[in-house]
């Protein structure tokens, strides 16, 4: 009986203009972004080789001392793989940065004390490869942005009327004439209506990535494909939780157009208005200066121990010496509780917009499936922590790869770089497990949806009154 | 009776469900998120007030210009009045920047900031028109003809003497009206407000442009209304009609608006920002080498010591002697010659005449001359074999391995080889040229200057020569000394000339920096036009870019404030010169123990920076565009839906 009510449902919706409709919908998106997005990557990999190759030569060709200062060694980030599918975080990810010279010292050989502590200065990102304006205008289209827009919406518009449609058209009624139980036509409903929405964008999903897949500049290895198989899982879990949405509603009304108003309601304050408001809520509630603002705080303290120092230079020259070792060991740890006490301001907001914005299935999706595609926050967190070794790797080893160029009448204004010294900057991503790790809260989070907003239209539809 | 026509449109919206979900839909969001956005502009003035003094209480913490000038000054970027309604670009996390009197400054990045921010869209306005107000004016327009013809009410209504024409211009009036209501209710509220929040201010001007961005929402409405209409004046049944509209929205406001960048981003692709500094760095070498030697011969002439007689060996001695097994110092002989050749300028230009004179060059000009710019991608990702054979078929029609055959088979004397070679080093010279960013011609016109004049490296490298052979070496801390015990007066005369020397690579390196960002905004420019013009199709770029513009959030901001940030930079410029530039009497502090001298250090006259808006005429100018666009589709999007009703069959 459950089979002959799945294949009713499904033949009833494979039939109907609205079916074709979102069908050519479902396969022009997901094909077209994705081959967008493909051959974004293509020139974005393309900058980052481009890049490397000149910041290399950059290095070999600033030979004069306060070139190396000011500009120092830039590195490029390498853009990611599957921001293909979700590129999330990639604007702010894929840029080049650049440690200048000045940057690099050490305390010991009596370069400015926070540059050998700080956790955020000494590092400049240059301009992200997505800075024409134009691109913080538009939500960029990739993969999960079809499906969390798109998709939700289909799923609701394919449910709305499942349950209070049917009454309408009084077949509900007869249905249940015949000795079917309540409970079988309810899973036979959903399980029909999101069927019949999965198959083809199985299918849509299934070309898109093979359309990907066959340009020559793009190879998914297993890590890959795992990763994109639970994007497309999590893909799969979003729209079965909004066909259920769409339920809920139906089934607690009695008319479809009400049912439609109502889930077009839940749609945009679920996907359009939580997500979006809940970082500038998060942002009232734990503000915070911006990051330049403690960088310039804590050279200013510097300035001010220096100045404090000169001023007891003519002291007695033991008094002076220990009041020395006392500023200056304190400076240090003066830095890191500024920066740290910010540091931990930025993950409460971060956490707190995050935790608010989990309300909406929406938001779980996206943090979801951009911790899978590696373009998600603890991406993000992740590569800045990188940067932030890679510069202090760089402090450690300055010695080794710039020497001052002795061929030059005064050695000590030009340099010479060796470039098989300088050290590399690894191109290390968050590992599959720990990627999935970090998505399974969000996982959990819809699947819950799932569960609860079935148990909710179950319980309702038991003592539904379909005359 | 036009009268009772809308009279009765209006009754039927106006009392449906849809209208009362619709409505609070609508206000709820407008009221919500403006309340939400107008406390985050409030708080985002009040920080921008606050780094702002930040910065300039960070700029009194020095004491001498030298260390200031290369820390900087930082400036921060203002939130603008009407951020809360139309958000736009100022989602920018990138607030502030640093002014260095050597560059151009931009608002480049952070790299500490919340990610979540650029991970979604603002909620604001601009997106309750965009989105929910469009997906409204269609929910409302589905129905409003093929609704009424399969109810067969619309076949009463034609039985009485009305003509056609009145009764779609009520439906029209009616259910736009009907649409517009909640959101003028959200607009009023808003409005309020803004007038009870005492923390926001809003200035005439801005008040002006919101009421004009009210109106072209109020078009923009309308322009979604008539294509709904005239979808259900072509439809038969209303589930058809709400389907195609559907697939519509989607299209024209999710789908165009966002994907239009990303296409234009191939068609029409811009250099990364990394590459213009990476042109930067490289061009600013000649000022920085000029900047060094002329420092080195003040310094002469003030001691009387030549440069090559000092021996600097005993600066850094550990460095030198731990590291000096033959592995390094053949790794460090070919970083010097790879170093020379390429400051030498040209870039493998010798190699190519070799080549060149070798081989028959009427052969070679056909394919290799006609590299130019534009192949320089294929060529680096490709490899040149491919690309000569690619040429050599296009032109001669054999690939390369046929050539080879047929040149042997006929005797000809065309090395291959040779030609890859060529290309080679054409392809390296290009990629010189490209991050260089000059055109071929200036490229010739600065080798023959070359080898006219003498460029510092030159001039230094061959002064290095006598440099290990002379005998007579004199300490630095000795010639240290013997500046030290000059006269007042001639460390003067010194000091002036350094600073002249500063200021005039300052300048020269600001030039190098303002030429090359402003080739790089020139490209951005193209990019940014192309792209409005292609995304045009879609009324929802339109108006997008209509309202931003307006509201003095949108592209034209970045490009104003840039200006604004670039005069401010050449303002510390000057700062810093009329600081250096004094009369040597007046240069009485001593810094660097006594070593330097300048002026007094007071920041009293330090400019400060200042963002005035773009005025509401101005603004005007800019978007005029846009409102034409619109206007039209509203015009011919009604017209279609009139006549299609004029002649469209009422019964089924």
């Amino acid at each position: 009986m459950l089979y002959q009510i799945i294949r009713k449902e499904m033949l009833l919706n494979l039939v109907s203009f609205r079916f074709i409709i979102s069908v050519i919908l479902l396969f022009v998106l997901i094909i077209g972004t994705m081959q967008i997005m493909a051959s974004n990557y293509g020139r974005r990999v393309e900058d980052f080789s481009i890049g490397t190759e000149m910041h290399n030569d950059d290095l070999e060709k600033l030979n004069t001392r306060p070139q190396f200062e000011a500009f120092g060694v830039t590195k490029d980030t390498h853009p990611t793989l599957l921001g293909i599918f979700a590129i999330g975080l990639e604007s702010q990810m894929s840029r080049s940065f650049m440690v200048p010279g000045y940057a690099m010292s050490i305390q010991e050989q009596g370069g400015r004390v926070f540059y050998a502590v700080s956790k955020l200065a000494g590092i400049q990102p240059e301009g992200s490869k997505y800075s024409n304006p134009i691109f913080t205008l538009f939500q960029p289209p990739d993969f999960i942005y079809i499906i969390n827009i798109v998709l939700g919406l289909l799923a609701i518009l394919f449910s709305f009327d499942s349950i209070s449609g049917e009454k309408e058209n009084q077949t509900l009624k007869l249905m249940l004439t015949n000795s079917v139980p309540r409970d079988v036509v309810l899973i036979g409903k959903w399980i029909g209506g999101t069927l019949s929405i999965l198959l083809p964008f199985m299918l849509a999903f299934g070309i898109g990535v093979l359309g990907v897949i066959m340009r020559p500049s793009i190879q998914l290895d297993g890590d890959a494909l795992v990763r994109l198989l639970l994007i497309f899982a999590l893909s799969g879990l979003y729209i079965a939780v909004f066909f259920l949405v769409g339920m809920v509603f139906s089934v607690f009304t009695s008319r479809s157009s009400t049912s439609l108003v109502l889930s077009l309601f839940a749609w945009v304050i679920f996907v359009l208005v939580v997500p979006n408001l809940a970082p500038v809520i998060s942002r009232q509630f734990v503000p915070m200066k911006p990051s330049d603002a403690i960088v310039r705080e804590a050279e200013r303290m510097e300035n001010e121990m220096w100045h404090d120092l000169w001023k007891i230079r003519n002291d007695d020259q033991k008094a002076y010496r220990r009041k020395k070792k006392e500023i200056t060991e304190k400076l240090p740890d003066k830095i890191r509780a500024l920066e740290d006490a910010w540091l931990r301001r930025l993950m409460r907001q971060v956490s707190l917009a995050k935790n608010i914005s989990r309300v909406s299935p929406s938001a779980d999706y996206i943090y979801a499936t951009t911790a899978i595609a590696g373009t998600g926050i603890d991406d993000y967190f992740n590569l800045r922590d990188r940067i932030l070794r890679y510069r202090i790797r760089l402090g450690e080893t300055r010695g080794d790869f710039v020497k001052d160029d002795t061929s030059q009448p005064i050695p000590m204004l030009y340099v010479k770089v060796d470039l098989d010294e300088v050290p590399v900057f690894q191109d290390k991503r968050i590992e599959l497990v720990d990627s999935i790790n970090h998505a399974v809260i969000d996982f959990g989070i819809l699947a819950c949806y799932l569960v609860i907003l079935f148990m909710i239209a179950f319980v309702k539809f038991l003592n539904y009154d379909v005359k | 009776m036009m009268g009772n026509l809308i009279r009765k449109e209006l009754l039927d919206n106006l009392l449906s469900f849809r209208f009362v979900v619709s409505s609070v839909i609508v206000i709820f969001i407008m009221v919500l998120s403006t309340g939400i956005l107008m406390q985050d502009y409030a708080n985002q003035r009040d920080s921008y007030n606050q780094n702002q003094s930040a910065h300039y209480k960070h700029a009194e913490s020095f004491d001498n210009y030298i260390e200031f000038m290369f820390s900087g000054i930082g400036a921060e970027r203002p939130p603008s009045e009407l951020q809360f309604f139309y958000t736009g670009v100022e989602k920018n996390p990138n607030r502030s920047t640093t002014i260095f009197p050597f560059f151009k400054p931009s608002f480049r990045g952070e790299l500490n900031l919340n990610p979540i921010f650029p991970l979604f869209p603002a909620v604001d306005l601009m997106f309750v028109v965009s989105i929910v107000m469009s997906l409204l004016a269609f929910v409302f327009s589905y129905d409003a003809v093929c609704g009424e013809r399969q109810s067969g009410t619309l076949k009463l209504l034609m039985s009485y003497s009305i003509s056609r024409d009145k009764i779609i211009l009520s439906k029209w009036i009616g259910g736009y009206v009907t649409l517009i209501i909640p959101y003028l209710i959200g607009i009023v509220l808003c409005i309020l407000m803004i007038i009870i929040n005492p923390r926001v201010t809003v200035s005439g001007d801005n008040w002006a442009a919101f009421m004009m961005t009210v109106l072209v929402s109020l078009l923009f409405i309308g322009v979604m209304y008539s294509i709904g209409l005239l979808v259900s004046v072509t439809s038969r049944i209303p589930a058809a009609s709400i389907s195609i509209l559907l697939f519509i929205w989607v299209i024209i406001v999710l789908v165009i608006p966002n994907s239009v960048p990303f296409v234009v981003d191939q068609i029409k692709p811009i250099d990364s920002p990394s590459l213009v500094q990476s042109r930067i760095k490289f061009k600013t070498g000649q000022s920085v080498n000029k900047l060094i030697d002329e420092t080195i011969s003040t310094f002469e002439e003030a001691t009387g010591v030549n440069i090559n007689d000092i021996d600097f060996s005993g600066m850094r001695p550990e460095e030198e002697e731990d590291k000096s097994d033959s592995k390094k110092k053949e790794s460090s002989a070919s970083t010097t010659t790879s170093t020379t050749k390429s400051s030498g300028g040209g870039g493998g230009s010798n190699a190519t005449a070799d080549i060149a004179s070798k081989v028959d060059m009427g052969q070679l000009e056909k394919v290799i001359g006609g590299i130019t710019d534009n192949d320089l991608r294929e060529l680096r990702l490709k490899g040149c074999k491919y690309w000569v054979d690619k040429q050599l078929k296009a032109q001669v029609g054999i690939t390369l391995e046929q050539a080879e055959t047929l040149a042997k088979d006929m005797g000809y004397d065309i090395d291959t080889k040779a030609l890859l070679r060529e290309c080679e080093a054409r392809k390296k010279e290009l990629i010189d040229m490209k991050r260089s960013g000059q055109s071929a011609e200036e490229i010739a016109s600065s080798e023959m200057a070359k080898q006219g004049g003498t460029t510092s490296a030159v001039k230094s490298t061959a002064s290095s020569q006598p440099a290990q052979t002379s005998t007579a070496k004199v300490k630095p801390q000795e010639v240290v000394g013997k500046y030290m015990a000059l006269s007042e007066e001639e460390k003067g005369r010194a000091i002036d000339k350094m600073y002249a020397s500063f200021v005039n690579a300052f300048k020269a390196n600001s030039e190098v920096s303002k030429e090359e960002e402003e080739r790089y905004q020139r490209s951005v420019d193209g990019q940014i036009a192309l792209t409005k013009n292609l995304s045009r199709i879609s009324p929802v770029s339109s108006y997008i870019y209509a309202v931003t513009d307006l509201a003095n959030t949108g592209i034209e901001r970045e490009k104003h404030m840039k200006k604004y940030l670039w005069d401010y930079q050449a303002q510390f410029l000057d700062f810093l010169t009329r600081k250096f530039n004094v009369p040597d009497k007046e240069r009485v502090h001593k810094i660097f123990g006594g070593f330097f001298r300048e002026a007094e250090f007071n920041l009293d006259d330090l400019p400060r920076f200042k963002y005035r808006e773009m005025s509401f005429a101005g603004r005007m100018k800019l978007v005029m565009v846009d409102i034409v666009v619109l206007f039209s589709f509203m015009v011919i999007l009604f017209l279609a839906a009139f006549m299609s009703f004029l002649r469209a069959e009422i019964i089924d």
